[in-house]
């Protein structure tokens, strides 16, 4: 019986999980279950019910066709064009390579800083660590507010289910670039000792520092740009609605997530820490209780999780 | 073994004209389907399932969840006044149709 149970499963997974859906799959699953348990009646093996069960399955084609026509009448409106998507990734690229970029010159601000102590001009260093780290910084703070501008056109929009194939797809096609940047950007960052031993073969151990620096620098810059990049398709694929940002979820992103209880989680949300922090206040004041009041924070954050758990059901 | 391309159009008035003996589940209809067809038509079980939900969603049969067997709720299918009309309707027209292929076919 496992054996069916897997195979529908199986097809199956191809279908975004919806009720529409998980009543086909049950209704389908009951039938052969039937039909397995009758044919055992009959005398047939194991194995023979199993295969014949499967072979009158018929095709998931025909299921598509039913199902997807009824997932589609009620898609929302405000779904986010493919056009959209492509964009949001090639600019998050953007924003990606100028992080990593800002990142990998804080570690070469460094790098320079102690190279040029070592040859005596450590004003120059210093003056030049500076100039980088500030540059760096920059770039750091301009894509990152790119990166939550980008996020905000799309924020709690409706991800179609084609959408969330075609990125799929996309994420699969960079598997492979990702991995590589995450290989080369690791061991970049475990190799980036060893000039340290090869310039100590020739006395000139300290230079193996900036060397490092520079080593760092470039596989810090492989593993962000790579993650960052590879992170984005999840983006489209994990949600039904686009999420810009975890803790702030849009109206219908909330609603997907928790369904009927959306209400009970966003009045939680907005209602629940201020009280605590009134109640902090109002005790700690009336009661002269500051030593332990405190407490309270302690004791609230278990209590949220408790009250969450009662009242929204994931 | 009938070709289930050439039954496709007929699937749903199969079904129909079984339940119309009284309401039955899932494996009971392809099982009715197989009997009465001498095991010349076995219906796929997603074919079954795509007409179940094709019918109730215009209104010919209701579902209701029936006894209890093996510790799985079975859904029941029942014909409803509008899926009896819809039933007679079809059965004036394959007569038609009956006839007239009949007659390119030389059947008789």
């Amino acid at each position: 019986m496992d054996t069916i149970k897997n195979y529908v499963e199986t097809l199956f997974l191809e279908f975004p999980n919806t009720k529409e859906v998980q009543r086909a799959k049950q209704e389908i699953l009951t039938i052969m279950e039937d039909h397995y348990l009758a044919l055992l009646d009959e005398g047939k093996s194991e194995h023979e019910a199993i295969g014949q069960v499967i072979s009158e399955f018929g095709s998931v084609d025909e299921l598509r066709e039913e199902l997807e026509f009824a997932t589609r009448e009620r898609e929302p409106e405000n779904g986010i064009e493919e056009e959209e998507m492509y964009q949001y990734l090639n600019e998050r690229k953007k924003d990606a390579k100028g992080l990593s970029l800002g990142v990998s010159g804080c570690l070469l601000a460094v790098g320079a800083l102690i190279g040029l102590s070592i040859r005596g001009a450590e004003m120059m260093g210093l003056l030049l660590f500076f100039v980088i780290i500030a540059i760096s910084v920059g770039i750091i703070i301009y894509n990152g507010m790119q990166f939550s501008k980008n996020n905000v056109v799309l924020n709690d929009r409706y991800i179609s289910v084609d959408l969330n194939k075609e990125a799929q797809k996309l994420k699969q096609g960079y598997q492979k670039s990702f991995q590589v940047s995450l290989v080369f950007g690791i061991c970049l960052c475990v190799l980036s000792v060893s000039p340290i031993f090869f310039f100590q073969m020739f006395t000139y151990a300290e230079y193996g520092i900036p060397v490092m620096f520079f080593f760092l620098a470039i596989g810090v810059f492989l593993i962000i740009y790579g993650s960052i990049n590879y992170g984005s398709f999840d983006k489209f694929i994990k949600e039904k609605y686009f999420i810009a940002d975890e803790d702030k979820l849009g109206p219908n992103a909330m609603q997907a997530k928790y369904g009927e209880s959306a209400r009970t989680k966003h009045l939680l949300e907005r209602v629940y820490w201020p009280t605590i922090v009134l109640i902090y206040f109002g005790w700690s004041y009336l009661t002269h209780s500051w030593g332990f009041s405190w407490i309270i924070f302690v004791m609230a954050g278990i209590f949220y999780s408790v009250l969450e758990a009662i009242f929204v059901k994931k | 073994m009938i070709s289930s391309d050439g039954i496709r159009g007929y699937n749903d008035v199969i079904i129909l004209s079984i339940l119309k003996d009284g309401d039955s589940y899932g494996y009971a209809v392809s099982q009715k389907i197989r009997d009465v067809s001498e095991e010349v038509y076995i219906i796929k079980e997603t074919t079954l399932y795509s007409a179940f939900n094709r019918l109730e969603k215009n209104g010919y049969i209701h579902s209701y969840p029936g006894e209890v067997t093996h510790g799985k709720k079975r859904t029941y299918y029942q014909i409803t006044d509008k899926g009896l009309i819809f039933l007679e309707e079809k059965r004036d027209e394959w007569k038609q149709t009956k006839r007239v292929v009949n007659r390119f076919m030389k059947e008789g």
